[in-house]
């Protein structure tokens, strides 16, 4: 007979919580109400069809559903704390679910009815697999495990292909960190045999990976690069690009190569160009380099002052609370009236005191620190500003080499322009070119608009770093400049709390 | 001379003794601390031809100089060696290397020189001695005026290569005198000012005391500048050092040269280019210099010889070889070093007292005591370094000023202790103890014990425990005079504070900074580590619920956090439960910390009761007695060959012989039998007290049982090393039998009689 099903509601983990929590009569009844503190819940044999109500169950470390009559892994997204899920002896088919358990170190999932090992990609804690008496048929499938590098135990029995030849060489030869196969400790000689059986694969299999290692590493490698190209708001300056997106849009372009002294001329405007870009580019990395130096050494000094206060702060501190600790000590045996009266007033004189030292010590602590801030903010103004000078500068040299050349492929042209209009030999000319420019007006016009377009292209470029430059630099002191009052209110909150804490303590000799 | 004859008859024995030694040319005279008859070679006591004709250049040189320099004082040229003979000085230097590791570097040999002689003055400090005695005689009587000293120093480090010279001249009083009450220790720290000392009063003979150092160029063993070595102290001096009052002349074994030059300014100022003839007048001219030796080498070995022609170059008359034996120094001599095994020094405020390994049966090597006064009449203090002692004991300092008694010892002892200091206060005493924490399983790098406080340092937990302070209760009043001698275990603890590392693994806001167990108020105070940029840190004060059941009430917080959560009463029930079991492991922690401090105290009582030096490897092993009774052998037959006459006859001769051989076995059976019979008395003791223990074993205290493993275990070795010693013996004592026999058969006097 099918065993009745339960629902899994909240009052059934209530009772299942209450049942394995500690001693209660030691706490009063009113306090012992938050249960969602628990950290394992155990109900297995509960006859469980669906995994529910345990969103509220943040601080669960282990918990036990095995035994039921479970069919889906679900519901157990908010139990981000979850170190260990038993799920044995149930009916699960696909393993899913799981991808916000990314503590989970003991995964049991042995005696149901999954086919694939997947979807566990967020499992990088998992040191301990139990996945026996399943339904895996694929040998190949288990190296899906071989992403979780803290893995030492998998128990695997009872799987189609246990019963396989291979199976216990196959896998402690691809899995070298394992120490225990199906609940048997590996002993060295039978991981010698299996690593010589399947050597050439493990080779194979490790060169793939330090291959795909390596090119990680060089587009790791790449893209750090970059991201420094960009801090230097130079990205993409190191080379010919910049020009080469001049020509981008230009019209007629490999037409007009082929005319005779324009390649030349190309030639030596793209090497001046790249120079420029070139240098334009090493300033940028120097001023970056010199920023960085700068800012590194603000934030040091930052560091040593805010550190200066802190410690004259807690000695402040610890003074103030070994005389309070002994106020409190005599206020504890005073009896008369008057007396008690004296000491608590000046207790809160002392309270206010310390509130008052605190305050001063803050106070001086921020303007030393906004002090600093200005003073950086001035010298990495004048950097920022020298460099875009600079940029200016280049941009600038950039353009005239243009209006140069636009100049002289003007003359070119118009001396072909003349040549075919006459008629005369024109050497070296394709014939389709030749056609091209018997459309004198066709041509000129081709030649100012590609003109424009490369001073639009310069110009782009040109704005885009100085506005780079110009936000980076205001999100930044901004970005200090709030930090710092944000750490100032907070303290300043703490030290008026504090003094109420410390109130608190003297009112109950009222 | 009386020398004369003495010298011939010891050279008749001498002679056949050299053809019994084998393998030497020269005869190496070893030295020993015997007081046996000595021989000194034919060359100390004549003059070889060159060595005349050497003295007749150095006679004709002085009367030169004498008349061309009527002011200047006689050279040291040609004094009278040990055996009345005139040398030449250079050609006492014999340059020497040996193979001590000790004596590689002319910072060993210097101090090697100034420890193991001791100084006779010159009489009168003004004038150039009469006798030079070679460095031979000197390292055996161990006496030696500077010049001597200076003459062995220059030859030990011409063996080791450096480009040394001996220096006449003057200079001050202190150095001359050695006396060194006007220095500083150099074992203090520098940083003890030295006020101006009250001027002493003027040296009336200042510039006029002769003196005689060593001077070191550059050039040779990786030396970079000039410098001056005092043989007396083996320290070394800057050549324009104000105690050099002047030089005369300086000479090594190549060369004489005579200082030219003004030295009214002391020695500021010398050059000491030796080649400079304007400078330094040489007595040999054109002798080969040790620059031109250096440059031959090389030569030779470029092969730059052209073997079929070689210039004629005019004969120049070198130096000769020097006359005296090869020097040649002990292991022991390094070992013992200074004459009767000690030393004691004199420096300003301070004395100084050295002494050679074992030679004290605590093992003290140095003792540096200091005084208040320049008078060394009241102590100060007084620090004493300690070697091979059985209890690891390396330094003690008595210090009466602060009134506090030091130890330290080497790695590796009980309790893995490393320093120990008791000072008393007005209020009682003060102990501290420092451990190799490493080493131990609480990790307890520092402990601080003074009245009614314990302080307790740790290194490297795993829990990051770095701090505990114990505050007991203060004794009774009327308990006050024997404070000191109640078991410390009884106190009672009142406050416990402990302080932690940050644990970069918990947030900062629930790794606990520092944690205080009030024990007589029932509370806890928790203080938790500060927050990025904040300066208040969280406080949590829990109360233990004594008659009631817990509750928040029980807790006051103060959480700096705003975001965090408040922790439900569970949690906090679950942390005064673990705060209630640390106190009760803090209890048991304490007491062992207690118990420990006594055992301190009365494991060191105990150990300063029964000091004993570690034995040297060197005497366990039993090798090294082949030789010296091979010595023995043959020394005791030299005292019969001293009284054998030349005449003896045939029959004489063969019952000496005999009478020596049986002699000899009589001695042989002796000694096996003194073996036997201390072999069987110690294992007659050593059964005696393995039966008294299996009968008391479980009646023996503690220290009973200590000391008879200790027994036992000596007693063991003891039966050991004899038994392996009677063993050697009786398979030695054949083969020494024989060889003495044919010792005898071969013996010069007695040989033609021996019937074969």
């Amino acid at each position: 007979m099918d065993p009745v099903p339960n629902r899994m509601n909240r009052e059934m983990i209530q009772n299942a919580i209450e049942k394995n929590s500690i001693k209660s009569d030691l706490m009063s009844k009113e306090d012992n109400i938050c249960l969602p503190e628990a950290d394992v819940i155990k109900l297995e044999y509960q006859n469980i069809q669906r995994i529910d109500s345990l969103q509220e169950y943040t601080s669960l470390v282990r918990l036990d559903l095995n035994n039921n009559l479970i069919k889906k892994i679900q519901g157990l997204d908010s139990l981000i704390n979850l170190t260990w899920l038993n799920l044995s002896f149930n009916r699960i088919e696909k393993i899913q679910g799981l991808t916000s358990l990314q503590k989970l170190k003991v995964l049991n999932l042995s005696n149901n009815q999954i086919t694939v090992i997947e979807n566990m990609d967020t499992l990088d804690n998992l040191t301990h697999f139990f996945i026996g008496c399943n339904l895996l048929n694929q040998l190949e499938n288990v190296l899906y495990l071989k992403r979780f590098k803290k893995l030492v135990h998998i128990y695997m029995k009872g799987n189609l292909f246990s019963n396989e030849d291979d199976y216990q060489f196959f896998i402690v030869a691809f899995f070298p960190n394992l120490t225990v196969l199906d609940n048997k400790l590996i002993l060295q000689e039978l991981k010698e045999k299996a690593s010589s059986k399947y050597q050439d694969d493990i080779e194979k299999r490790n060169q793939e990976e330090s291959q795909k290692q390596l090119a990680e590493e060089v587009l790791q490698k790449q893209e750090a690069e970059l991201n420094l190209h960009k801090e230097a708001f130079v990205e993409y300056l190191d080379g010919p690009h910049l020009f080469k997106s001049m020509f981008d849009e230009d019209t007629f372009s490999s037409d007009r190569r082929s005319v005779p002294g324009i390649e030349d001329l190309l030639q030596s405007f793209e090497n001046q160009m790249v120079g420029l870009c070139k240098q334009l580019f090493d300033r940028g990395l120097a001023e970056r380099e010199q920023r960085e130096r700068e800012l590194k050494s603000f934030s040091s000094s930052q560091d040593e002052v805010e550190t200066h206060y802190k410690n004259q702060a807690i000695q402040v501190l610890e003074d103030f609370n070994r005389q309070h600790k002994e106020r409190i000590k005599k206020l504890e045996q005073l009896t008369l009236r008057n007396s008690v009266s004296e000491e608590l007033s000046r207790g809160y004189d002392e309270i206010n005191k310390l509130s008052e030292r605190l305050m001063t010590l803050e106070f001086k602590l921020i303007s030393k620190l906004e002090e600093n801030i200005r003073n950086v903010e001035t010298c990495i103004s004048d950097k920022v500003t020298d460099f875009i000078e600079i940029a200016q500068e280049t941009f600038t040299e950039c353009r005239n080499l243009e209006d140069d050349f636009h100049h002289k492929v003007q003359e070119i042209i118009d001396a072909t322009l003349e040549n075919v209009a006459k008629g005369s030999q024109v050497e070296n000319l394709p014939h389709d070119v030749k056609m091209l420019f018997t459309d004198k007006i066709k041509v000129m016009h081709a030649l100012n608009t590609n003109h424009k377009l490369h001073l639009l292209t310069l110009n782009d470029r040109e704005q885009k770093l100085l506005t780079s430059v110009s936000s980076w630099k205001i999100a930044f002191f901004k970005d200090v400049h709030d930090k710092v009052t944000q750490q100032n209110r907070t303290r300043i909150s703490d030290i008026h709390r504090y003094a109420d804490f410390l109130r608190k303590q003297l009112e109950r000799f009222h | 001379m009386e020398a004369a004859v003495q010298s011939a008859f010891e050279e008749q024995l001498r002679i056949g003794e050299e053809k019994e030694k084998e393998n030497s040319e020269e005869p190496e005279l070893t030295v020993t601390h015997d007081n046996q008859e000595f021989c000194n070679p034919e060359s100390y006591m004549t003059k070889s031809v060159v060595e005349t004709r050497l003295l007749n250049v150095a006679d004709s040189f002085q009367r030169q100089y004498t008349v061309l320099f009527p002011d200047r004082k006689p050279l040291l040229l040609c004094p009278l060696n040990e055996c009345g003979v005139k040398k030449f000085v250079s050609t006492t230097l014999q340059p020497s290397a040996s193979s001590h590791c000790e004596l590689q570097t002319w910072q060993g040999c210097a101090y090697f020189v100034a420890n193991f002689l001791s100084l006779e003055l010159l009489e009168p400090p003004v004038d150039l001695p009469k006798h030079l005695f070679s460095p031979t005689s000197v390292l055996r009587t161990r006496r030696a005026t500077c010049f001597e000293f200076a003459t062995l120093l220059c030859s030990l480090l011409l063996g080791i290569n450096y480009d040394a010279y001996c220096v006449s001249g003057y200079a001050a009083k202190e150095m001359c005198l050695l006396d060194q009450s006007q220095f500083p220790c150099p074992l203090l720290d520098s940083d003890v000012k030295e006020e101006d000392s009250q001027q002493q009063p003027e040296d009336l003979l200042r510039g006029l005391r002769v003196h005689c150092w060593v001077l070191v160029l550059a050039g040779s063993g990786s030396i970079r500048e000039n410098f001056f070595i005092d043989p007396l102290t083996g320290s070394s001096y800057p050549t324009d050092s104000s105690s050099f009052l002047g030089i005369e002349s300086v000479w090594n074994d190549l060369n004489y040269h005579v200082n030219m030059q003004d030295c009214r300014n002391g020695c500021v100022g010398l050059k000491f280019d030796l080649d400079d003839t304007n400078l330094w007048e040489p007595v040999l001219h054109g002798a080969t210099s040790r620059k031109q030796l250096i440059l031959d080498v090389l030569n030779k070995k470029e092969n730059r010889m052209i073997s079929t022609e070689k210039e004629e170059q005019p004969r120049v008359f070198e130096m000769p070889r020097s006359w005296v034996t090869f020097i040649s120094i002990h292991e022991k001599d390094l070992e013992t070093l200074w004459p009767d095994g000690k030393k004691v020094t004199f420096y300003k405020k301070a004395k100084l007292e050295k002494f050679a390994p074992y030679l004290n049966p605590d093992g003290v090597i140095t003792r540096l005591t200091t005084y208040k006064d320049q008078d060394c009449a009241e102590v100060a203090m007084v620090k004493e370094w300690y070697k091979h002692r059985n209890d690891s004991l390396e330094e003690r300092e008595v210090n009466k000023l602060k009134d506090s008694t030091s130890e330290r010892f080497k790695y590796g002892r009980r309790f893995q202790l490393l320093f120990h200091r008791i000072t008393s206060l007005s209020t009682g005493f003060e102990q501290q103890m420092e451990f190799s924490s490493y080493a131990r399983p609480d990790y307890l790098a520092r402990r601080v014990w003074s009245t009614n406080e314990m302080e307790e340092f740790y290194e490297g937990r795993r829990d990051f425990l770095c701090y505990r302070q114990v505050i007991f209760q203060p004794p009774d009043q009327f308990d006050d005079s024997v404070c000191w001698k109640s078991p410390l275990r009884r106190m009672r603890v009142l406050t416990v504070v402990e302080r932690f590392h940050r644990n970069a693994a918990k947030p900062a806001n629930e790794d606990v900074a520092e944690r205080v167990f009030l024990v007589s108020e029932e509370q806890f105070e928790l203080t938790y580590h500060l927050m990025d940029h904040r300066f208040i840190p969280s406080r949590r004060i829990l109360t233990k619920p004594l008659f009631r059941k817990f509750s928040n009430d029980c807790v006051s917080t103060f959480q700096v956090d705003l975001c965090a959560k408040p922790l439900s009463t569970q949690a906090l029930f679950k942390i005064l439960g673990a705060l209630q079991d640390d106190e009760a492991k803090l209890t048991a922690e304490i007491k062992d910390s207690l118990k420990e401090i006594e055992d301190i105290v009365a494991c060191r009582e105990q150990e300063q009761n029964q000091v004993k030096l570690r034995k040297r490897i060197k005497e366990a092993v039993p090798t090294c007695e082949d030789e010296e009774q091979r010595v023995e052998d043959e020394n005791s037959l030299e005292s019969w060959k001293v009284l054998i006459s030349k005449n003896l006859d045939a029959e004489e001769a063969n019952r000496l012989y005999h009478s020596l051989l049986e002699e000899f076995k009589d001695k042989m059976v002796a000694q096996a039998n003194l073996l036997q019979e201390r072999y069987e008395k110690d294992t007659r003791e050593l059964h005696a007290k393995q039966n008294q223990y299996r009968r008391n074993h479980l009646t023996m205290t503690e220290k009973q049982l200590e000391e008879y493993q200790c027994f036992c275990s000596e007693k063991t070795t003891q039966i050991k090393a004899t038994q392996i010693r009677l063993n050697r013996h009786k398979e030695l004592a054949h083969e020494r039998y024989k060889a003495l026999e044919q010792k005898l058969q071969q013996n010069p006097v007695l040989r033609p009689h021996l019937k074969k």
